[in-house]
């Protein structure tokens, strides 16, 4: 018993000795999770779009370096008078990354264009009454499946959801996103 | 001297359980963070700190947007607990598909409206939890925060039946590093 005793008092000094108190080590613990947190967290810019309230943030180290007004999905239906094909105009929540970025890019216009328009239809995907050089402004920023960052032609109608499902921003602010963000970066909408 | 044993080892242990519990609570919420982000990459979740009234939508460990808890109900938690969200509760009625018509309504705009989030939500998870609107009726027998009707909105876009929250008690300073 006595050296059960003077075995567990001298654990006990050694465990007070070296500073590793039960409180000392759950202490070092929340370090550990912290950091390893920190690792899993983006290290570059990324942007975090509100498609509810239509605004746009990049968020660096923990803190927003820029926001902006931005328009997004409207969520409407199109129906296809002939095919009966049906196009959603949301934009899509969750996570995406910067795939290319583009200046000066041209809209090769998709087929809902026309319909939306009552126009004829294209036949051929190279027509050239598809591409339409001025629509997305000096720059794009391509998320994926058509999805892209660009200007608009109508910046007063900022702030609300009345796109096709892309994320639109006046001149100024997507020249400063496109500064910000790089290829690679992600892009959280929701 | 099995009194003496006794003594020292009540002695040696007591502290554990006169001092974790603060501290405690923040280590088990950094773990389920640490493992949320580690087990569903890329999805949003909710950390409902009552420590500092705040709200924070996160992915990744990447924080998306801070909102402020204008009000509690019901028992208070006493411990960290991890939340999973079961169903969205909107204003919005939506016909039972029990029901089989004969012929569309005047006015059937079936499959062609967004159903999409509204400003007067209720957000309610399990085991029982409600994050809702701040101008909607609460319950003192069921536990929840009040928001802003923009969090709300935001948060019910942003989350869906499966995502989690952690819920922290009012005790830790909580999210100051990161």
């Amino acid at each position: 018993m006595i050296v059960i005793y003077l075995f567990l008092l001298f654990c006990g000094q050694q465990h007070i000795a070296a500073g590793n108190t039960p409180q000392a080590q759950i202490e070092t613990d929340i370090a550990q999770l912290e950091k390893a947190l920190t690792q899993h967290s983006e290290q570059n810019a990324y942007v975090v779009i509100d498609t509810q309230h239509n605004r746009l943030q990049i968020w660096q180290n923990g803190r927003i370096v820029h926001q902006a007004t931005c328009a997004t999905g409207s969520g409407k239906v199109l129906l296809h008078p002939k095919k009966q094909d049906l196009w959603q105009f949301t934009t899509p929540v969750g996570l995406w990354r910067v795939k290319r970025k583009v200046t000066d890019p041209i809209w090769a216009k998709p087929i809902w264009a026309f319909v939306e328009n009552d126009d004829t239809i294209p036949i051929l995907p190279w027509e050239f009454r598809r591409l339409d050089p001025t629509t997305l402004g000096a720059y794009a920023l391509e998320l994926g499946d058509g999805y892209e960052i660009h200007g608009t032609l109508y910046p007063t109608l900022l702030g609300r959801n009345i796109t096709h499902g892309c994320i639109r921003l006046n001149d100024e602010d997507l020249a400063r996103t496109y500064q910000l963000i790089d290829t690679g970066n992600r892009v959280y909408i929701y | 001297m099995a009194f003496k044993l006794i003594c020292f080892l009540f002695l040696l242990i007591s502290p554990i359980h006169a001092e974790t519990n603060p501290l405690q609570n923040k280590k088990e919420a950094l773990q389920l963070e640490l493992n949320l982000v580690q087990q569903a990459p890329a999805t949003y979740y909710l950390i409902i700190d009552f420590t500092a009234k705040e709200v924070h939508l996160k992915a990744d460990a990447n924080l998306l947007r801070t909102c402020t808890i204008l009000g509690s109900f019901g028992i208070k938690h006493t411990q960290t607990e991890e939340l999973i969200l079961n169903k969205l509760i909107t204003p919005q009625t939506s016909e039972p598909s029990v029901i089989s018509r004969r012929r569309p309504l005047p006015l059937d705009f079936s499959g062609r409206l967004t159903t999409g989030p509204k400003h007067r939500s209720r957000l309610y998870f399990a085991p029982t939890f409600l994050v809702q609107s701040a101008d909607l009726p609460t319950s003192n027998h069921i536990p929840g925060i009040r928001l802003s009707n923009p969090d709300i909105k935001a948060l019910a876009s942003a989350l869906v039946p499966s995502s989690k929250a952690i819920l922290i008690p009012q005790m830790v300073p909580y999210g100051e590093t990161h």
